[in-house]
């Protein structure tokens, strides 16, 4: 069991092993707690669009056995709106996890208990219409993963005299 | 040696999907939706093949589809075509309004049409509902008019393209006549069009058109594989018109609160879309506001900076681009 609790200064960096920024604030605690089953492996949509709603969905039943592969990509729908789609692979280093909270604390001041109930090392990023490229911004953002290593990486002397490190992008 | 003529005839319907790619089926008074059923998402086209005598002679074309209305399944495009001459013959095959035959009447007309393959020639497509609903909410609004409109030219100029002297063109009409006409027209200079409505009860080449479409649309429907497993068609779905109780009935009893219904259903009718409203989740589109927002025009405010703006401590264009904020709380 993780135990992150403030008066902790965590903001403002982003956890390793996190995609999702876990951090706290003063007065609050928030426990993660790493159930060793977890080890299910989540198949994760991203979609443009947001669904009001909490709990399980028949993916498999709807939306994967509609799902297609042409020569742009992959191609579905969701809610006979047309969807064009990539899978994403998370950065070295990270890790995606599926986060649960069975009760969620009427005050912002009580300790929060999350479950982590599934993990992922790639996603499915679905794009309206359009196929997802690397202008797009869940693309873009996963490259600061990349782009922060090197930025934040010792320098040592024989670095300065040589060349700058080259930073791959991702296209 | 074997004669090459006689080869070909064997061969008396093509299948030819959107790619282009071409399979050959053998039989004549069957309709082959096999390909079409490996994925029944995407439009498929069935091609017969092209008489001899039209390549030849100067042809009648008539242009008809089936299964505007429904809130599912597909709408089905037909053309047929014969040579002018064959006039009498065409007219004594009996053809009327599709709608007005009885389901067994229009499956042996078809029948009869796919006989007379010596003189009469067919192209249908299938539009799936899946095509219908993603053109109808796409991003840049594509109406059912336009989509009939663009199927009836495909299946046109697929005819003109595949060998057959195409001389006088009828279509039933899609909103308004004389514009469709002129559209037509204007695509078709060298051809006499004429678009007028109720065609299909007036043009026998019209009727034959409107039967090859909307056997192939029952078909379809009868044979439609649900991907989604949930549900079979043998489950009584009514007439599938949006007045139809039984329609209504079907689609408030088979709505998933998530996906709201199987591909098999026109998500862009109204009818639909009221029952996932009440049924279903709320679903929010990046593209919802879009006209609303483009209709209104910015804040005098927003040309200021906000007053405790301090630009230092503005970040990164990499980070606004990328959509990466920080978060202090979940």
């Amino acid at each position: 069991m993780h135990r992150i609790s403030g008066p902790a200064r965590l903001s403002g960096r982003i956890v390793r092993n996190y995609p999702v920024p876990v951090s706290a604030v003063i007065n609050m605690s928030v426990h993660v707690t790493s159930n060793s089953a977890f080890s299910s492996a989540a198949s994760v949509h991203l979609l443009p669009c947001t669904i009001l709603s909490n709990g399980p969905a028949k993916v498999d039943v709807f939306f994967t056995s509609n799902t297609q592969e042409d020569e742009v990509g992959l191609v579905s729908a969701f809610r006979g709106r047309e969807l064009r789609g990539q899978t994403v692979f998370i950065p070295d280093g990270y890790k995606g996890i599926v986060l649960q909270e069975l009760n969620r604390p009427f005050t912002e001041d009580q300790d929060r208990n999350v479950r982590i109930s599934a993990k992922f090392n790639e996603f499915t990023y679905w794009n309206l219409q359009t196929p997802p490229s690397s202008q797009d911004k869940v693309t873009s953002a996963l490259q600061w993963a990349n782009l922060s290593s090197v930025i934040h990486a010792p320098v040592s002397d024989d670095d300065q005299d040589n060349s700058p490190t080259s930073i791959e992008f991702s296209r | 040696m074997a004669d090459p003529e006689e080869m070909q005839e064997e061969i008396s319907v093509q299948d030819v999907t959107d790619d282009g790619e071409k399979v050959s089926s053998i039989g004549s008074a069957e309709v082959d939706l096999s390909k079409f059923e490996t994925d029944n998402n995407k439009n498929f086209t069935i091609q017969s093949q092209v008489p001899k005598i039209c390549e030849e002679e100067d042809c009648c074309l008539g242009i008809d589809e089936a299964g505007r209305g429904p809130v599912l399944g597909p709408m089905v495009y037909g053309v047929s075509y014969c040579p002018l001459s064959k006039n009498d013959e065409l007219k004594a095959m009996g053809f009327a309004d599709s709608k007005t035959l009885t389901e067994e009447q229009r499956e042996a007309l078809l029948k009869s049409i796919q006989d007379a393959s010596d003189f009469i020639g067919y192209n249908v497509q299938i539009l799936t509902p899946s095509y219908i609903s993603s053109c109808m909410l796409g991003r840049t609004k594509y109406s059912l008019n336009q989509v009939s409109m663009d199927s009836a030219i495909s299946l046109l100029r697929l005819a003109i393209e595949s060998g057959a002297k195409i001389k006088e063109v009828y279509v039933d009409t899609v909103g308004d006549a004389s514009k469709y006409q002129a559209k037509l027209q204007a695509l078709f200079p060298t051809l006499d069009i004429t678009v007028t409505p109720k065609a299909d009860s007036k043009f026998p080449i019209v009727s034959a058109a409107s039967i090859c479409a909307k056997v192939v649309r029952d078909r379809v429907i009868q044979s439609w594989k649900f991907k989604e497993g949930t549900v079979s068609a043998t489950d009584n779905y009514g007439s599938g018109y949006p007045s139809d109780p039984a329609t209504k009935r079907w689609l408030s009893e088979n709505v998933d609160p998530i996906f709201g219904f199987p591909r098999f259903i026109r998500f862009s009718w109204s009818t639909a879309s009221n029952i996932l409203e009440k049924k279903a989740a709320i679903v929010e589109w990046e593209d919802d506001d879009e006209e609303e927002v483009a209709k209104g025009s910015a804040s005098l405010l927003s040309f200021f900076a906000p007053k405790n703006f301090d630009s230092r401590k503005k970040k990164h264009q990499f980070f606004e681009e990328s959509g990466l904020t920080q978060l202090t709380t979940f």
